[in-house]
């Protein structure tokens, strides 16, 4: 119902070009696809509501001062449906997250990647955040969302 | 002696009970484009209620029908349809289905494949949503016979155009400077009808549940329920209206009809967020009538059509159909939407962002 | 969801459909098809629970502007053997300041789901959809529902405002296990609440053919000292053409919530 589409941001550009057949949650509304942000830091909370989850992170900043950030994921329902629980992503892990910014400049962002330092990848689910073994550098803009527009 | 006379005539009788039960249930249905290539088994009997009513109870998630774009050869349908669509062409070939099949099972299913390589996390951020397999309907929409959407009378384009959302046509920049600016669905309010018996993004569990003289629908979004009284002769009170207006249903046979009438105006007719769904918002008027037929043709599956009337909106009635999977184990979970809905305060603010960046440019 | 078996005994005459489901057994209540006591109408409590779950006197309400229409009537609570909830020390600070800011932060003020027990005792009508399988719960206030898993139970996966439901038979009392709650809810107009360790057990029981007598337990070791009880009779509707309306009040708080947004 308030889904934005999420994919839309990710290769941008790929889907931005389709045939426009449905109406879409204007992603360009609330962020901006000019400011891209990579912020490391630690989770302080997630909350899996609805109509969007969010993930609180605690920034530090150059200038030693904090900043939390939240940044919005998907619907918790169809993920507890494939599995998950609500113990994702404990508190106090150390992640890197990687989208854009809200236009306002307010530290809210839509993500498109969230990992484990050192290139290590991020596991969410019951299992916790245990790495998965490395591996090669997938391509992370790799749009291959078959089933939506 | 006496006993044995008696046995005797029990065994004759049960024998006649026996064939007259057998004589009641049916040879098969084979699968045709009337049921959706879906059959129904010889023997089938429709099962019953304790009470004696067709049992149609179980959970429906519509994401079974997710991939089916509500018109014909309206742009690109989900798995990419050719660009030179038939529009008389209600169904796939064997073929074709079969090929859409192959490619839906040989898709990377995203969500596990990111969990495996520990990329869950991307697909948290995306947002996973439950599956949706193809069908070989090539639309929702049966009737008007092309597949299309009605042409909507200049009343309904101009309430139409009126109307605001957070969900943007093609081309459309839109701007928020007051909750009003977004549409109920983005409020939180409702999708109201018929949208909600359609299927959406996510979130489409709808479980059927009855009891005597009743029978009642949950929604899963934004928990939604209808109450419909069957053969309840009730008059509805006229000045009532309600999101999901008032429902009345009786049995023809074993098809439940239901019929919907008092709708408060406000919502979209349709989820203007579908594939192949009209480009234009939707408004309804009082005068909306919604008959819907629900029919079980055999354990798994029942058929669902849903026939809109708005004389008011539309120059002519439009009726979709489709085939509905029983998914015992699909989980109807809380939508609680307007306890967390960031958007309406979040838009703004963004937008009003915008405004004055916009403004110091100039 | 299991599908029910094909009916094995005849079915009753179609008029006699709905008499049938409100024929009173020797035991003076109704009854399902499988003998459990029918639970099935449209049902109410009448208290004044919703304002306040204990012992209160008559007092201006939140919103004194409101006049006697928001204004909060005397009651007896209906905690069994006690006039007040057995708050550990820091909740009951925190109930009070929930007291204090009730006008805003009530979440009925915002049209929020309402949590249990509490949507059981809003000043608006509910009915029990009780079918073959699951059973529902739905509500007029803020179109509350929640689905009572009767066959197959499972924990919750997700803490949500209603929690998730569990029930069983209890010879004729219906008992349900409810966890899951995210703590957001509150019991009542004056700022009572629970934690996210909230478990609730309900007990249903008939006392009469109109009448359900209530009980509901509460533990939540984050704000309790100890489980506590509620009691009372739940009222059957018996106005001729009894129907549940739905209350959505989203619409109605939204000047009220986002107003301070708009612009012309």
């Amino acid at each position: 119902m308030n889904k934005r589409l999420v994919f839309v941001a990710a290769g941008t550009g790929l889907l931005l070009a389709a045939l426009p057949i449905a109406a879409h949650h204007a992603f360009a509304a609330e962020f901006d696809s000019n400011k891209p942000v990579k912020l490391q830091g630690t989770v302080a909370k997630v909350e899996m509501v609805n109509p969007h989850s969010w993930i609180y992170i605690d920034v530090k900043n150059p200038d030693g001062t904090t900043s939390q950030w939240m940044v919005e994921g998907g619907s918790p329902n169809a993920l507890v449906r494939r599995g998950f629980t609500k113990n994702t992503l404990p508190k106090g892990t150390e992640v890197i997250f990687e989208g854009f910014q809200a236009k306002d400049g307010a530290f809210r962002a839509n993500g498109r990647d969230i990992t484990l330092p050192g290139g290590k990848k991020l596991l969410l689910g019951s299992s916790g955040n245990e790495t998965a073994p490395e591996d090669k550098d997938k391509g992370k803009d790799k749009d291959t969302d078959t089933k939506k527009p | 002696m006496f006993a044995t006379y008696r046995t005797v005539i029990a065994v004759l009788l049960l024998a006649g009970f026996g064939s007259i039960a057998s004589a009641q249930s049916r040879s098969a249905v084979p699968p045709g484009p009337d049921n959706f290539y879906i059959g129904t088994p010889a023997g089938w009997v429709q099962p019953k209620t304790p009470w004696g009513d067709p049992d149609l109870q179980g959970v429906y998630p519509e994401n079974f029908v997710g991939s089916v774009p509500m018109q014909r050869c309206v742009g690109r349908g989900r798995g990419g349809a050719a660009a030179a669509c038939d529009a008389q062409k209600a169904f796939l070939t064997e073929e074709e289905f079969k090929a859409a099949q192959t490619r839906f099972e040989k898709a990377p299913d995203q969500f596990k494949n990111a969990e495996q390589e520990g990329q869950a996390g991307r697909e948290f951020l995306r947002g996973v949503t439950d599956p949706e397999p193809p069908q070989r309907q090539t639309s929702l929409i049966f009737d008007p016979p092309d597949g299309k959407f009605p042409e909507m009378t200049p009343e309904g384009k101009k309430l139409g155009e009126a109307m605001k959302s957070g969900w943007a046509m093609a081309g459309e920049h839109l701007v928020f400077n007051s909750y009003q600016d977004f549409d109920l669905k983005d409020r939180c309010v409702t999708h109201g009808m018929p949208a909600s018996m359609l299927p959406f993004h996510y979130n489409n569990g709808i479980q059927i549940l009855q009891v005597p003289g009743q029978v009642i629908i949950f929604i899963e979004m934004i928990h939604d329920v209808r109450i419909i009284p069957v053969n309840d002769t009730t008059p509805v009170p006229a000045k009532v209206q309600q999101w999901l207006g008032f429902s009345r249903g009786h049995w023809e046979g074993n098809t439940l009809v239901v019929e919907t009438t008092n709708v408060k105006p406000g919502a979209m007719m349709v989820n203007s967020a579908m594939p192949g769904t009209p480009q234009i918002h939707i408004p309804t008027s009082e005068k909306m009538k919604i008959t819907e037929r629900f029919t079980r043709i055999n354990n798994d599956y029942l058929i669902y059509e849903i026939k809109t009337e708005d004389p008011v909106v539309l120059t002519h009635s439009w009726t979709a159909r489709m085939p509905w999977k029983n998914d015992p184990n699909y989980k109807l979970l809380e939508y609680a939407c307007h306890e967390d809905n960031r958007m309406v305060r979040d838009w703004i603010n963004v937008s009003r962002a915008e405004q004055e960046a916009a403004k110091g440019k100039k | 969801m299991v599908l029910p078996a094909i009916a094995q005994t005849p079915p009753p005459r179609a008029p006699a459909r709905q008499a049938a489901a409100k024929q009173v057994s020797t035991q003076g209540i109704p009854r399902a098809a499988d003998g459990k006591p029918n639970f099935n109408g449209i049902w109410q409590s009448m208290n004044t629970a919703n304002w306040d779950l204990e012992d209160h006197s008559a007092q201006a309400g939140p919103l004194v502007a409101a006049g006697a229409i928001g204004a909060e009537p005397a009651g007896l609570g209906i905690i069994e053997g006690s006039s007040t909830i057995p708050y550990k020390p820091e909740a009951l600070k925190k109930r009070d300041e929930n007291f204090k800011n009730r006008a805003k932060e009530d979440p009925e003020f915002r049209c929020y789901l309402p949590g249990v027990p509490r949507a059981n005792y809003m000043p608006y009508p509910f009915q029990i959809v009780q079918s073959t399988g699951d059973m529902l719960f739905t509500y007029a206030y803020d179109n509350a529902a929640r689905v009572v898993l009767m066959t197959k139970h499972r924990d919750a996966e997700l803490d949500t405002w209603m929690g998730t439901s569990n029930g069983r038979w209890d010879g004729d009392t219906l008992v349900i296990d409810v966890t899951g709650f995210n703590g957001r809810a509150w019991l009542d107009r004056a700022g009572n609440f629970s934690s996210d360790s909230l478990h609730v057990v309900e007990r249903y029981s008939m006392l009469d053919a109109n009448t359900i007598n209530y009980e509901a337990t509460l533990e939540d070791s984050d704000a309790y000292t100890k489980p506590w009880k509620i009691s009372f009779p739940l009222y059957r509707h018996r106005e001729k053409n009894a129907r549940l309306l739905h209350f959505q009040c989203v619409e109605f708080v939204e000047e009220t919530l986002y107003g301070d947004l708009t612009r012309k």
